[in-house]
């Protein structure tokens, strides 16, 4: 038998010790903080969902090719742009939706998803948030060849305005974590949730600035100005085409980062230990 | 050091199903689970434990008996760390690893071989401790080719072999096992035995629900009985089960001694 030293990991597991927020303030911090096991998890995601099919995730990004080619083809013509801005613009606006809604979505039914292990294994509820969001990263990875592809036919240099994609990612993502985390609880307790989210998100799709450019609404600004949505597309999609982003889209999503996560940490603090219990 | 401290821990579980009222009737004329209440907002819940306290301490061997549903498995979960009580308070020190339903949180899709890991990567083991003990869940589990094989294609019983290899081939203060004899062939239940025995020889704290009553007397030293989430008799192990079958030969569970 294997011996290794059991002291390296002395776990003490006490309910009377430390405040609920405290409890909740560890549960991010071990869960998020444990790169490993998320990483591993979401890798293991990707892999059993595309296991005995040959091109693996490629299939994602092969839909998701079709996708932009058929609405580039048919938008461009009726929005009558020019396909050489235009289907940029949907590939990279279907690319990040993608990432955007399904991080919420999976992140939301995380729990749900995970019951058997959840039952079993004491673990931070926000490994499991980690690793969906991580799980659409990877996602997010295979698609990002398109870009390549894109760029490299129509022959677009976006400088080094391209550069703000890095911190504007790291502001998407950890609006994205908070969102999922707040979510994931109401839908283990309310299953119906997850329903009403499903059908939000295929509204919102058509909402947000998605394939179409909010320069051919110029009236309906709270679709484009309100929206969380179109903020988290532009910090991503703009610097890859070689825009700056706009301020506004910044000081937007710190704002909500700041609200949501002031919301999901009270939110942890007072539900966190109930989870278990209602799955 | 290994320790279980449980003071007056208890476990509600609201129903938030629609037709709670018939959910009560029904589980009221069952005669076993939990005792069904309601509280203040008139929502009916089960109270599958109430005032459970004891302490174990290293060497302690405890055996969970008790009817079905009488919260033999809740009070494990309680112990993992998995149900945080709504009443009490619960301190557990040590590494804990529990071995519950085993076709559970694994990926049938996958190898043995990937699932030793991912288990082992959620029971909390660092990468290098994984690669050194894989070798050693194989030889246990004797497995042979199939670790090279998904999941799907395994018996209950060598899911079992592999979940028990796995949780007892790495170091930890305390065990918690839940029914797992009824899904193994003799020969692993003598291996499991001894590899078990060699766990508690070390003076960890083991805890098995259980309903056999040899394997209470091979690995056991002290018994729980559990009526309806309520502990009815907590002891050495002869004197309980004496006790218990006292109970059930006059054919009632609801009134222990």
């Amino acid at each position: 038998m294997t011996q290794t030293s059991p002291s390296d990991r002395q776990a003490v597991f006490d309910t009377a010790m430390g405040s609920q927020a405290a409890h909740a303030l560890r549960d991010f911090a071990q869960g998020f903080g444990n790169v490993g096991l998320w990483s591993m998890i979401a890798w293991r995601d990707v892999k059993q969902r595309y296991r005995r099919s040959t091109l693996g995730p490629f299939w994602v990004t092969i839909s998701m090719a079709f996708m932009i080619t058929g609405l580039s083809i048919v938008y461009g013509a009726l929005f009558n742009m020019e396909l050489r801005t235009y289907l940029p613009f949907v590939c990279l606006g279907l690319i990040t939706w993608e990432f955007v809604s399904r991080s919420i979505l999976e992140g939301s039914a995380a729990f749900v998803q995970y019951e058997g292990l959840m039952k079993q294994i004491r673990l931070p509820l926000s490994i499991h948030i980690a690793g969906a969001v991580g799980r659409n990263a990877i996602v997010l990875a295979h698609n990002a060849i398109l870009y390549l592809v894109v760029i490299a036919i129509f022959g677009i240099n976006p400088g080094w305005q391209v550069l703000w994609v890095l911190p504007g990612f790291a502001l998407v993502l950890l609006n994205l974590l908070w969102a999922a985390a707040l979510l994931a609880v109401i839908c283990t307790r309310f299953r119906d949730v997850p329903l009403i989210l499903q059908s939000v998100f295929q509204m919102l799709f058509f909402l947000t600035p998605v394939f179409w450019s909010p320069t051919l609404m110029p009236t309906r600004t709270l679709l484009v100005e309100g929206n969380p949505f179109y903020h988290m597309l532009e910090l991503l999609r703009a610097p890859l085409l070689g825009h700056t982003p706009e301020p506004t889209s910044w000081v937007f999503l710190l704002i909500t980062l700041v609200a949501g996560w002031s919301a999901t940490f009270w939110l942890f603090s007072k539900f966190r230990r109930r989870v278990p219990y209602w799955l | 050091m290994a320790a279980i401290e449980l003071a007056d821990v208890g476990i509600d579980f609201v129903i938030y199903q629609a037709s709670s009222r018939s959910v009560r009737k029904a589980i009221l004329h069952a005669g076993t689970g939990g005792v069904l209440a309601r509280d203040a907002n008139h929502r009916t819940y089960v109270r599958a434990l109430s005032g459970v306290s004891f302490a174990l301490h290293p060497g302690d061997r405890l055996g969970l008996i008790g009817a079905n549903g009488a919260g033999k498995s809740t009070l494990l979960r309680v112990l993992a760390g998995v149900y945080e009580p709504t009443h009490g308070r619960v301190r557990v020190e040590g590494r804990v690893m529990p071995i519950f339903d085993i076709s559970q949180g694994v990926d049938m899709d996958a190898t043995g071989y990937e699932n030793i890991t991912l288990r082992a990567a959620f029971l909390g083991l660092a990468r290098s401790e994984i690669e050194r003990l894989t070798k050693d869940v194989a030889e246990f589990a004797e497995l042979g080719d199939y670790l090279d094989l998904p999941m799907r294609t395994y018996s209950m019983g060598m899911m079992m072999r592999l979940a028990f290899g796995v949780a007892t081939a790495a170091e930890s203060d305390i065990l918690l096992l839940d029914e797992w004899y009824t899904v193994g062939d003799l020969a692993f239940r003598e291996k499991a035995d001894r590899r078990a025995a060699a766990f508690v020889g070390r003076s960890k704290i083991l805890v098995i629900a259980t309903h056999t009553e040899e394997v209470i007397r091979a690995l056991c030293n002290k018994l729980l009985w559990l009526n309806r989430g309520e502990v009815a008799a907590l002891g050495p192990v002869d004197e309980v089960i004496e006790r218990y079958k006292r109970a059930q030969l006059a054919g009632t569970q609801h009134a222990p001694g």
